[in-house]
């Protein structure tokens, strides 16, 4: 019996090809593809969506007055800085190694300053530092040759310096206290007397900032000397303060909350009483932050602040002339009246601002 | 061949005739006049053996019928009786970096393509990380929820950067008792300004300046919140200043304002998730976070055969990266080296603790205080505070 090798071969290929054939159609037939997904959404992921909105940069420190040389007696605080402590260390590296780099006006305790001290000697102005009563100088005797004084860092002063310091006020000395959050009792400790008090917690707030919720705008509350030309100025870290009669010279926008309360409102954060100006923030005094907004301005108008008036009458007793170490009252009991010597003053008289 | 009929066919043709056909059978027995008697006999002893082989065949044939059926039967039963589908269980767990988006990853692209699983529930129980990686795993949330259900169950941590990855999910269950639901911003340390670096060959080499280092914190944040007004705009019933002060939120509350949609837990979630995709008869594959001992860590055997880890992980999150963290889990996402300092920048760590004298200051300047107000409250005591 013969085979058909050729009909043999021929059909083991139809069939073959049509197995295939069905199983290729059916998968190209059945087989889907993934699901299509949708694309996602990236349209709020561009840059002029999210970027936040911040303060106009640029603009000098300009003094206006034209007064003679005056000596300014500036306190930091310790070389600690940080929270209450008024200025920024430099952290270059972590804990091995330089901590800080003080180079000058790069770095140090007096960095946060800078811009005030140089405007002030830009204009022919003495500047002195003052370390603490472990730089060898009181501070009494600084300030019976000063006409003015700044200090970042109330807190950090000695009850014996706070106590100088409230009389060379009252006997019309003209003062700038800065203050940061966290240090409202010490503010209050050294401003009570002159009628200034600071409040818990900060002010912050979400809606209108620079750039973070801490980094608040204030604005003038009316015309003064002080905040002649401000818009507005930025605060990195504003406290509560306020005065006995006085209404706050800068303020919070209505937006801004207060920490301890969630309240919303116009919080004020600078007042001035007579010869204290007291703000409730150091960090617009620093080199990075000087010329934010309009706290060029400031600074300028803190500057002929401290320079400008009557020379104060302050007398801290006989130990207290250049090179004494006797503090104010050292004979008085603790706890007694925080201004022996300096009662002739009168701070009417004195109260001449410009 | 059916062109011979049988009754043509001669009687010696039906010795050799094994054919059923009965009409074959009959005529050869009715045709005795010309068949002789014993030729008779034997055509009947052909008939019966014919009837025994056919028997024969058709017993071998229903045996291996039978086999052959036994053999398909499993899976048509499987076919018939089997799951419809097949819910994903993914797991988002512990501080989010590359790993966990590429796990996250892995499986919902899986999810996507393969056609058994019908619907993903995500796990979670992780306080952050990176803000990329979280934006990896969002994209990957949104990209699956497109197709498929997909759902999220939050234990005691759902917040910050995970938070954001299962904002897309179409439906978040939280514990009633979950501890952190929410925190929708991001955190790193205070900027601070750079020293001269002579070892760096340009002044931002070090670190940007202290504006920059601001504004780009808060572009991370606002591009946070933006992700998840875009995707749970509509159910949260805060407003975005709200949204944006970052608290995270107990489970009880965040159903309330909207954070979550309703109490539940992994397995509620699964069977909603599988009804929700129309399958009743569902198979559940649970994707935990693949490795328990992560790669790239050294390992040493002992003479017991034991493996030990030799040395920390020391894979916390380096301290100046912005991260999206919860404080629930700030610790164990950076260590407890870093601390949540005040605006000013870093305190020396004799400073510590000192700055915060008057009381009044929300923000905590030493590890102490910020623990004590940050960790987790514990189940059993509460007196952890």
């Amino acid at each position: 019996m013969s085979v058909d090798l050729r009909t043999t071969v021929g059909a083991f290929a139809v069939v073959f090809l049509a197995v295939v054939g069905v199983a290729a159609a059916g998968g190209v037939v059945l087989d889907g593809a993934p699901p299509e997904t949708d694309a996602v959404s990236d349209d709020h992921w561009e840059l002029e969506t999210v970027e936040p909105e911040t303060a106009d940069e640029g603009g000098a420190i300009e003094m206006a007055s034209d007064e003679p040389a005056n000596t300014v007696v500036i306190h930091v605080g310790s070389a600690a800085g940080g929270l209450g402590g008024g200025t920024s260390i430099l952290p270059i590296e972590d804990d091995a190694g330089p901590d800080e780099a003080d180079v000058g006006t790069l770095g140090g305790v007096d960095r946060g300053v800078a811009p005030l001290a140089a405007a002030l000697v830009e204009s022919g102005h003495e500047v002195t530092y003052y370390r603490g009563p472990v730089s060898g100088t009181s501070l009494p005797s600084l300030l019976s040759e000063a006409d003015a004084f700044v200090t970042t860092s109330p807190g950090a002063l000695s009850a014996t310096d706070a106590d100088a310091v409230v009389s060379f006020a009252e006997a019309g000395g003209r003062t700038l206290a800065t203050s940061d959050p966290g240090s409202a009792g010490p503010l209050t400790d050294f401003a009570s007397s002159l009628g200034v008090y600071g409040d818990a917690g900060y002010v912050y707030d979400m809606e209108n900032n620079d750039a973070n919720y801490l980094s608040v705008f204030v604005e003038p509350t009316g015309s003064a000397a002080l905040t002649e030309g401000v818009e507005r100025v930025v605060f990195r870290g504003a406290a509560r303060v306020g005065g006995a009669d006085e209404s706050a010279m800068l303020a919070t926008a209505e937006t801004s909350r207060l920490s301890t309360t969630r309240e919303a409102g116009s919080y004020g954060v600078a007042v001035r009483n007579e010869s204290l100006a007291v703000v409730g923030d150091s960090s617009f005094l620093e080199p990075e932050n000087a010329d934010r907004a309009d706290n060029n301005v400031l600074i300028g108008n803190l500057a002929d602040f401290l320079v400008t008036g009557e020379n104060p009458d302050v007398s801290f007793g006989p130990g207290a002339g250049p090179g004494g170490a006797v503090p104010p009252g050292g004979t008085a009991p603790p706890g007694g009246s925080p201004t022996p010597p300096s009662e002739p003053s009168d701070p009417p008289e004195n109260a001449t601002a410009t | 061949m059916s062109a011979d009929g049988p009754p043509s066919k001669t009687p010696d043709d039906a010795d050799d005739e094994t054919t059923d056909d009965p009409t074959v059978r009959n005529a050869s027995a009715t045709e005795p006049t010309s068949n002789p008697a014993g030729t008779s006999t034997s055509g009947a002893l052909a008939a019966l053996s014919d009837r025994v082989e056919t028997r024969h065949a058709i017993g071998v044939a229903a045996v291996l019928a039978l086999v052959a059926g036994l053999l398909v039967a499993p899976g048509v039963y499987g076919a018939v009786s089997g799951p419809d589908g097949t819910v994903a269980v993914v797991e988002i767990d512990g501080s989010i970096d590359s790993a966990t988006a590429q796990h996250v990853e892995d499986n919902l692209r899986d999810a996507r393509t393969n056609d058994s699983i019908e619907a993903v529930v995500l796990e979670v129980d992780s306080g952050g990380g990176l803000p990329a990686q979280s934006e990896r795993m969002y994209a990957a949330v949104d990209r699956t929820a497109s197709v498929m259900p997909v759902f999220a169950a939050v234990d005691t941590l759902g917040a910050s950067g995970a938070y954001l990855a299962i904002a897309p999910a179409d439906r978040i269950y939280v514990a009633p008792s979950a501890q952190a639901v929410g925190s929708v911003g991001v955190a790193g340390t205070a900027p601070a300004p750079n020293g001269p670096n002579a070892g760096t060959t340009g002044p931002d080499k070090a670190g940007s300046d202290p504006d920059t280092q601001r504004e780009r914190r808060q572009t991370l944040a606002n591009l946070f919140l933006e992700n998840v007004i875009e995707q749970r705009g509509d159910e949260i019933e805060l407003d975005r200043e709200a949204i944006a002060h970052a608290d995270a939120y107990l489970g009880t509350e965040a159903v309330e304002n909207g954070f979550a949609d309703r109490f539940g837990f992994v397995d509620g979630a699964v069977a909603d998730a599988a009804a929700e995709a129309g399958i009743d008869d569902y198979a559940v594959d649970t994707r935990r976070t693949e490795s328990a001992v992560p790669a790239g860590i050294p390992l040493l055997e002992r003479d017991d055969g034991t493996v030990v880890v030799a040395g920390d992980r020391g894979d916390e999150l380096g301290d100046g990266l912005i991260l999206a963290v919860a404080p629930e889990a700030w610790d164990e996402t950076v260590g407890d080296d870093i601390a949540m300092t005040s605006y000013t920048g870093r305190l020396p760590a004799e400073e510590r603790g000192a700055g915060s004298t008057d009381g009044g200051e929300a923000e905590s300047t030493s590890d102490g205080e910020r623990e004590s107000a940050s960790g987790p409250v514990a189940a059993t005591g509460g007196e952890s505070r």
